[in-house]
């Protein structure tokens, strides 16, 4: 009788998706129930003009649900959803590297509006380890 | 005598080779975000107004944390007159660069340390000036509602900081 082999690299496609998916929940959840105090750390970031301001805040956080929900639940969607994930760690990383450049320690908003400044290095280095945890679930992707 | 069985493919219907096209999903996650953050801003319990200016944010918030905000010709009348405290809540680094004369290194990110090294200093009574490097930066803000909750009654925020000092030409020590 064959053992059945665990499949490692689905294993690890889901890991890594559901990891991420985690993270953007986590991530949106608090900004969704603040819509007003994230818009402010979007505004202390300085890289988005004014009138849209409100309209980042609004949006971006259901952007990491339907994202989170896509790597979660839609395995058909992992690629686009974890390209995604990509682009938008891609423009955070942006904002805090501004906010480095100035000299400034900003709320960093990465969960929520308001907490306690956690943007420069840490906010940078957390980011950048989800992007290789994004890009690793793609180059686990096989379809 | 076994009948021969001819091999038969076996096909993994699950995985379908080919790698599946990458705009559709990322045009249905854009869709259902858009989709979901038009519903809660019209019909959710949180909603904000779609544009607004945040240009006042500071003094709004200062104000809600019982904290007064001064521009650079306030700030130069409490410096003239020596009543205030002068903290530079910037990292160290940046206050050895250039300060407002007359400040004292306070930087946010140790700023336990630092009021237990100046408590003597810090008397209830004492009006204290906070800034750090302009209208973006927290950390004046955040040092200042710190201070108010360890009972310093009058914490004045310069809100322009070294930004608004050094555009108006004054010098940084």
């Amino acid at each position: 009788m064959n053992a059945r082999r665990i499949d490692i690299p689905w294993l690890l496609e889901w890991i890594l998706c559901l990891a991420l998916a985690g993270v953007f929940f986590a991530a949106a959840i608090p900004k969704i129930g603040n819509p007003s105090a994230f818009a402010l750390s979007v505004h202390q970031y300085g890289i988005v003009p004014q009138l849209f301001v409100n309209a980042v805040a609004i949006y971006l956080p259901w952007l990491e649900i339907s994202c989170a929900a896509a790597l979660a639940f839609i395995p058909s969607a992992r690629r686009g959803a974890l390209w995604t994930a990509i682009a938008m760690l891609a423009v955070f990383a942006i904002a805090l590297g501004t906010t480095l450049v100035r000299g400034e320690v900003v709320s960093c908003g990465c969960f929520g509006g308001g907490g306690e400044p956690s943007s420069g290095w840490p906010g940078l280095l957390r980011n950048a380890g989800l992007i290789v945890l994004a890009a690793a679930g793609l180059k686990t992707l096989r379809r | 005598m076994a009948a021969h069985i001819p091999a038969i493919p076996i096909h993994r219907t699950d995985r379908p080779a080919g790698k599946r096209p990458l705009f559709p999903a990322i045009a249905a996650i854009a869709a259902c975000a858009l989709v979901l953050g038009t519903a809660a801003q019209l019909f959710g319990p949180f909603r904000i107004p779609w544009a607004e200016d945040h240009g006042l944010r500071l003094e709004t918030l200062a104000a809600s944390k019982g904290i007064e905000t001064a521009d650079i010709r306030g700030v130069r009348e409490i410096l003239e007159s020596g009543s205030h405290l002068v903290l530079d809540a910037r990292p160290m680094e940046e206050f050895d660069k250039g300060h407002l004369p007359g400040a004292i290194p306070f930087p946010f990110a140790t700023h336990i340390d630092s009021f237990d090294e100046m408590s003597a200093m810090l008397g209830p009574s004492q009006p204290v000036l906070v800034y750090c490097s302009g209208r973006r930066c927290d950390d004046a803000l955040m040092l200042g509602a710190f201070l108010r909750a360890q009972g310093t009654e009058k914490v004045v925020l310069f809100t322009g900081g070294t930004g608004a000092w050094v555009e108006a030409g004054l010098p940084l020590q």
